[in-house]
């Protein structure tokens, strides 16, 4: 019994991190090119959860088709957020503090617009899935934790597929040494910059989803964007695979330590987690698992 | 302006300001379709800054730049890249984060015309033109002498090799003119000899311009056919190597008397 629940745990604390992994790997992948955190991200996941519900709702349709809503519902979301609130500054040569805190702004406007257009009420998702649980040698395991690490492990390969075999994702990686040289070779910066936004809000749009799915939907969702950031930071700013490994590593953390100490002090320890990490090994899990040439070490 | 034939570069009047500082000043460089020229003058003479103007970096504050006859001041540098020039930097920017293969290739595909679903979908158009890129890699890094090193991150390279590969980078976009921002700084007497070898090779190969800013006089002297002469953001001479050697102005700038 003692160890079911533990497996139990285990599958739980996977498909936990998996979100996270997607959150954070489009987190890091803004980061790694425009060098700053996107806090904003978070309202695109929130929207999504908004989206994908309505959508479910009024079309009376199953999980798939809510899925390719919230994936072009995200990624749209986030072009749109790019050049009303960053490209602005980013023509000007701003600063990075600027798009910084243009980010946060931006989220707590669309947290509270939300909030002031349907109240800060809690909105349920109708089943989505024919089977809410799956029950296989005493283990009880929600469906809608499986179909979200199934989900994100194929978002995540068809990712590295794109950075590591598309003209585009060679593109991306190589905007994330500098923004400058690519246009000089004859790349649309711009161009490159829409696309790292679109696959990062599509990310955030698969996330939003099954948040929303299993947490419900309410105006501080995308607040969750702030596990995201402790696993790109304790993966190593800017890698992706850093930011992947520490996303799992923090779901499962958090799972365990929910269960078998109490969700009190959860949060406590995640933070915790980060500030050791920016104290004792800055440069993150990539740093420590020698990952970091591929993408981009800058540090804040 | 009346077109002079075969002119594939026109700098006509050309200042470019920073702040209060005048960087290049009223510059004029008519620059014929096949040549190998340069651009000396001494430190701050604004030679990069009339890469930059060339390249798009920057737009000029007066005057106009022309290629192939077409007006390219106040285009993006990708724009201009598109049209056909492309560069190399001063301090060598390759991108770190991709190994000497796909820094060429990054170049290359530039031009691949397939867009991001079709890539995504793998079809059979995208997989026709990245074997033609690929081939194309192979030529441009064997051109430069790098063939060998494609799967090595090009922080890894010695510093001779690093300019090489971004000369391989530079031609993959395949220009008609090649901007070459000191290509010898930084290599010992054996590598310059075997960059001017290169670039020689290169100019009569691929058929291409070629204009250079270098220090090296030796290098300048022996491989151009053209030079162009700033100090204080003005172009003061003009002309081949030996009379350019020969001209008091010149003199008088390189030797402050």
């Amino acid at each position: 019994m003692v160890k079911c629940l533990l497996l139990q745990q285990i599958i739980n604390g996977l498909s936990l991190g998996s979100v996270y992994a997607l959150i954070a790997v489009g987190f890091a992948l803004v980061f790694s090119i425009l060098k700053f955190s996107n806090f904003s991200h978070g309202s695109v996941i929130m929207l999504s959860a908004y989206l994908g519900l309505w959508f479910s709702n009024n079309f009376n349709v199953g999980l798939l088709p809510t899925l390719l809503v919230c994936i072009l519902g995200g990624g749209t979301l986030a072009v749109i957020i790019e050049k009303i609130g960053f490209k602005p500054i980013r023509d000007k040569e701003g600063p990075l503090i600027y798009l910084f805190v243009v980010s946060i702004a931006i989220s707590m406007f669309l947290q509270y617009l939300m909030t002031a257009l349907l109240g800060g009420r809690f909105f349920i998702y109708k089943p989505l899935l024919k089977t809410s649980a799956w029950r296989v040698a005493g283990l009880t395991i929600p469906v809608v934790n499986l179909a979200m690490l199934g989900a994100s492990v194929i978002a995540l390969a068809i990712l590295l597929y794109v950075l590591y075999r598309t003209t585009i994702g060679i593109a991306i990686r190589a905007a994330s040494t500098d923004l400058f040289t690519p246009n000089l070779l004859g790349i649309n910066i711009d161009l490159v910059v829409s696309v790292t936004f679109f696959i990062s809000g599509a990310l955030a749009g698969i996330s939003g989803l099954f948040l929303g799915m299993s947490l419900n939907v309410y105006p501080q969702l995308g607040g969750l964007v702030m596990k995201a950031f402790i696993a790109t930071v304790i993966g190593g700013l800017g890698s992706l695979g850093g930011a992947v490994i520490a996303s799992f590593m923090l779901g499962l953390l958090e799972t365990m330590i929910t269960a078998y100490i109490g969700g009190a002090v959860t949060p406590m320890v995640s933070f915790a987690v980060m500030i050791l990490f920016l104290l004792f090994k800055p440069e993150g899990v990539a740093g420590l698992l020698g990952l970091s040439s591929g993408t981009t070490t800058q540090k804040l | 302006m009346k077109n002079e034939q075969g002119t594939i570069l026109h700098v006509d009047n050309v200042t470019m300001r920073f702040g209060g500082v005048v960087a290049v000043n009223g510059a004029n460089i008519r620059l014929r379709r096949g040549r190998l020229a340069g651009i000396i003058g001494p430190n701050g003479a604004g030679k990069t800054t009339m890469f930059n103007l060339i390249s798009g970096v920057y737009t000029p504050v007066e005057g106009e730049i022309r290629f192939k006859d077409q007006a390219i001041t106040g285009k993006s540098p990708d724009e201009i890249t598109h049209l056909g020039i492309s560069r190399t930097f001063q301090n060598i920017r390759l991108f770190e984060g991709l190994n000497v293969y796909d820094n060429v290739k990054m170049a290359a595909s530039c031009r691949s015309e397939y867009s991001f679903l079709e890539a995504i979908l793998g079809l059979p158009k995208v997989w026709k033109l990245e074997r033609e890129v690929a081939s194309e890699v192979e030529y441009y890094l064997d051109l430069v002498g790098l063939s060998g090193y494609e799967k090595v991150w090009p922080e890894n390279l010695a510093y001779g090799l690093q300019r090489k590969l971004e000369i391989a980078r530079a031609l993959a976009s395949k220009p008609e003119l090649l901007l070459l921002d000191e290509p010898a700084a930084g290599l010992n007497p054996t590598e310059v000899q075997e960059l001017m070898e290169i670039i020689r090779h290169i100019h009569k190969e691929l058929d291409i311009t070629i204009l250079l800013i270098e220090h090296h006089m030796d290098m300048v002297m022996s491989i151009c056919e053209e030079l162009w002469v700033m100090n204080f953001g003005a172009v003061i001479a003009n002309g081949d190597p030996e009379s350019v050697q020969q001209d008091p102005e010149v003199l008088k700038a390189y030797l402050g008397s």
